[in-house]
């Protein structure tokens, strides 16, 4: 019974931890331009996430070790350094944009700035940090997140032909502005796998003390969780296909995504809008906040536990101090959150192989996962994700220059 | 306790510097003007990729009509913010701002050349409109304003679709 | 005793013999005995030691960041082999981790910030 909630609630948490700036307005620019053609991206990016997921919480649940422990002691500093710095620098970024999120919520709410909101932003984001456990800051902001459900509800109402749905999930060639279609395809995909999301699981996992005998609530966390969360996504962009794109509205500001839900639900619509996205980008800021701190105190070997008081883990706390105040800074020099999201999501996407390609290694070490290793499906599948990743390197900077906003 | 336990050895240790190399001292310069060259190659590229099709552009305002539209019937109706709708519409002011500075008119065809100006500055002073109505709270005003929108959306679109060819 | 010592040692976590947190295997410190093979006397623990790994330069500005900050300068943490007690997924030593350099910036975070703040 216990075990039954508890995968229930890790199930739910998935879902309502879902969405954030990044594949919110991926998924609204995504349906508003091509309308379903993008649905197998947002596939791609959730089975992908799923297999990450699901993997690095075996990991941490058979050898005790996150994903930044095992990047460290299986491949040594020199090679560490590299995922590393590319995870801080893309994890601020993204970390920035989210805060934004929030901000803009707040502004479009207000009236007041975006610039005005971020700091106070940021130093909420801050203080549930300093005084929540692992727990609440994951669970409690996953489950206000559930508000994301209001996207289901719009798209059902909107009876999109389910023909025509379902045909999107298969990749297509775009009839108009490949440039863009490709660009918003790696923008989808850097929106699903984000690296922190995994990172911060894995650490999750330790933090909840998970063994041996969690590993079937892992499965069912990472397999049923990611597939809702992954349908929170597509309702996102079947909205957009269905309010936007009749109506040639192309998303030029993040504020224009304010106006997909008043045509369906009313005034009770723009304001759930603005309540998930702003309740969305706070559990996301928390969360990356808490995964680079994680990443740097891990590899570096220093004491790390958000379920600690943080004067028992002073240069961990001190991290997460740093980093999330910094990135607010970084929201009141008016930053165009729209132009940042697109472009972090499109520097995630690029940094992926990274940590994707050291996963094969890792969940092949008998010495780590023994007898939990992959199985040839699991390498097969990871395989193709890293070959998926590799070529979405290779692709970034040119989509960037042509396809980008 | 044992009184014999070991204790740990503090120890601030002297850097041990590798020999100096052929690559460390004399191939910076070369590095640096092998990656200075890199970057020359790259600026045309982006510049050339930077530049905006016409086409393009009048289709963003063609998007910016209609969010003027969608958003004077939202608020009409009470379904949006008064402080969300005037900031949007203060934003797409600024973006036709931009589309009309940056339009190129030697590339924009023959056909629609004359036309697309007009329109653009009669969107600028459409969202004006909407934006005063919304301030006065005046729905007819505000109606009015939807239906230029609507027009200018209309145009635009058509423009662009011409341009395209 | 035979030790691999990318396997067993370098890069893994130091535990103290009160199963604390100490940091991570960042160095070894070699005896190269003439006729023989090269063995690990001790293992080290520090910014400075993997900074070393990665690169001179490297390492010699974590120098002079720690000359000019001492209270950011750890200090280099030195065990001896003789202190270990078992090496494998992490390392295990026998002494009180909490006195070693390794953590001098931990308890001057503590003290002079850290606790400042309130609800620490």
């Amino acid at each position: 019974m216990k075990r039954l909630l508890e995968l229930s609630l890790g199930i739910v948490t998935s879902i309502g931890g879902f969405l954030e700036a990044g594949s919110i307005i991926t998924a609204v620019q995504g349906g508003a331009v091509f309308g379903y053609q993008l649905l197998w991206a947002i596939a791609l990016g959730t089975v992908g996430l799923m297999l990450l997921v699901e993997q690095s919480g075996r990991l941490a649940c058979v050898s005790g070790r996150t994903v930044g422990d095992a990047l460290r002691e299986r491949f040594g500093i020199n090679f560490f350094v590299i995922p590393l710095v590319t995870g801080l620098i893309v994890s601020f970024l993204v970390l920035a944009s989210e805060i934004g999120g929030v901000s803009l919520a707040l502004q479009m709410a207000t009236g007041i700035s975006l610039q005005w909101w971020a700091l106070p932003v940021a130093f909420a984001g801050w203080f549930l940090l300093w005084k929540g456990t692992f727990g609440i800051v994951e669970k409690g902001t996953s489950l206000l997140g559930l508000v994301t459900i209001v996207f289901i509800v719009a798209a059902l109402k909107l009876h999109p032909d389910w023909g025509e749905v379902t045909a999107g999930l298969l990749p297509t060639r775009p009839s108009h502005d490949r440039a863009r279609y490709w660009y918003l395809v790696v923008s989808i995909i850097g929106a699903s796998i984000s690296p922190y999301l995994y990172m911060f699981y894995s650490s999750g996992v330790v933090e909840d003390g998970w063994g041996v005998d969690d590993l079937s609530t892992n499965k069912a966390t990472a397999v049923l969780g990611m597939s809702f969360g992954g349908v929170l996504s597509a309702a996102v962009l079947v909205v957009a296909a269905l309010v936007f794109l009749p109506r040639g509205i192309q998303v030029e500001r993040y504020e224009q995504a304010g106006l997909l839900l008043p045509p369906v639900l009313g005034h009770a619509g723009f304001v759930l809008f603005l309540a998930s996205l702003g309740i969305a980008c706070f559990g996301a800021t928390a969360e990356i906040t808490l995964a680079m701190a994680y990443l740097v105190a891990q590899g570096l070997g220093w004491d790390w536990s958000e379920n600690a008081k943080p004067k028992e883990n002073t240069r961990f706390s001190l991290t997460y101090t740093v980093m999330i105040l910094l990135a607010g800074v970084v929201m009141t020099l008016g930053v165009d959150p729209l132009k940042l999201t697109n472009f972090s999501m499109m520097l995630t996407a690029a940094s992926l192989p990274v940590t994707v390609v050291p996963m094969l290694v890792l969940m092949n070490d008998e010495a780590l996962v023994g007898d939990h290793r992959n199985r040839w499906f699991g390498n097969v599948a990871l395989g193709a994700l890293s070959i998926i990743a590799i070529v979405v390197l290779l692709s970034a900077v040119p989509l960037q220059v042509m396809g980008g906003s | 306790m044992n009184a014999t336990m070991p204790t740990l050895a503090q120890a601030e240790l002297p850097l041990r510097e590798g020999p100096p190399t052929m690559s460390s001292s004399d191939g910076g310069a070369r590095n640096a003007s092998r990656y200075g060259w890199s970057w020359c190659a790259l600026v045309p590229l982006v510049v050339a990729c930077g530049v905006s099709d016409p086409a393009k552009q009048i289709e963003r305002a063609a998007s910016w009509a209609v969010t003027t539209r969608e958003l004077a019937i939202e608020r009409g109706v009470g379904s949006v913010g008064r402080a969300y709708t005037l900031d949007l519409l203060d934003a797409g002011r600024k973006d036709i701002r931009k589309i009309e500075a940056s339009l190129d008119p030697a590339k924009v065809p023959a056909a629609v050349r004359s036309q697309v100006p007009g329109a653009l500055v009669e969107l600028d002073s459409t969202m004006t409109r909407a934006g005063d109505a919304v301030r006065r709270g005046n729905p007819l005003l505000l109606g009015a304003a939807a239906a230029a929108a609507d027009s200018l959306g209309h145009t635009l679109e058509s423009l662009g679709e011409q341009a395209g060819k | 005793m035979e030790l691999r010592l990318v396997h067993e040692l370098l890069d893994k976590p130091v535990l103290d013999e009160a199963r604390r947190y100490v940091g991570r295997v960042d160095g070894v410190v070699l005896e190269l005995r003439r006729g023989a093979q090269p063995r690990i006397t001790a293992f080290e623990i520090g910014g400075r030691v993997w900074a070393r790994r990665l690169s001179p330069r490297i390492a010699r500005w974590a120098v002079s960041l720690g000359e000019r900050w001492p209270a950011l300068a750890n200090g280099v943490t030195r065990i001896s082999m003789q202190d270990v007690r078992r090496t494998g997924i992490t390392v295990s030593v026998k002494c009180d981790g909490r006195t070693t350099p390794a953590m001098r910036w931990e308890h001057w975070l503590r003290r002079n910030v850290i606790s400042r703040i309130p609800g620490a």
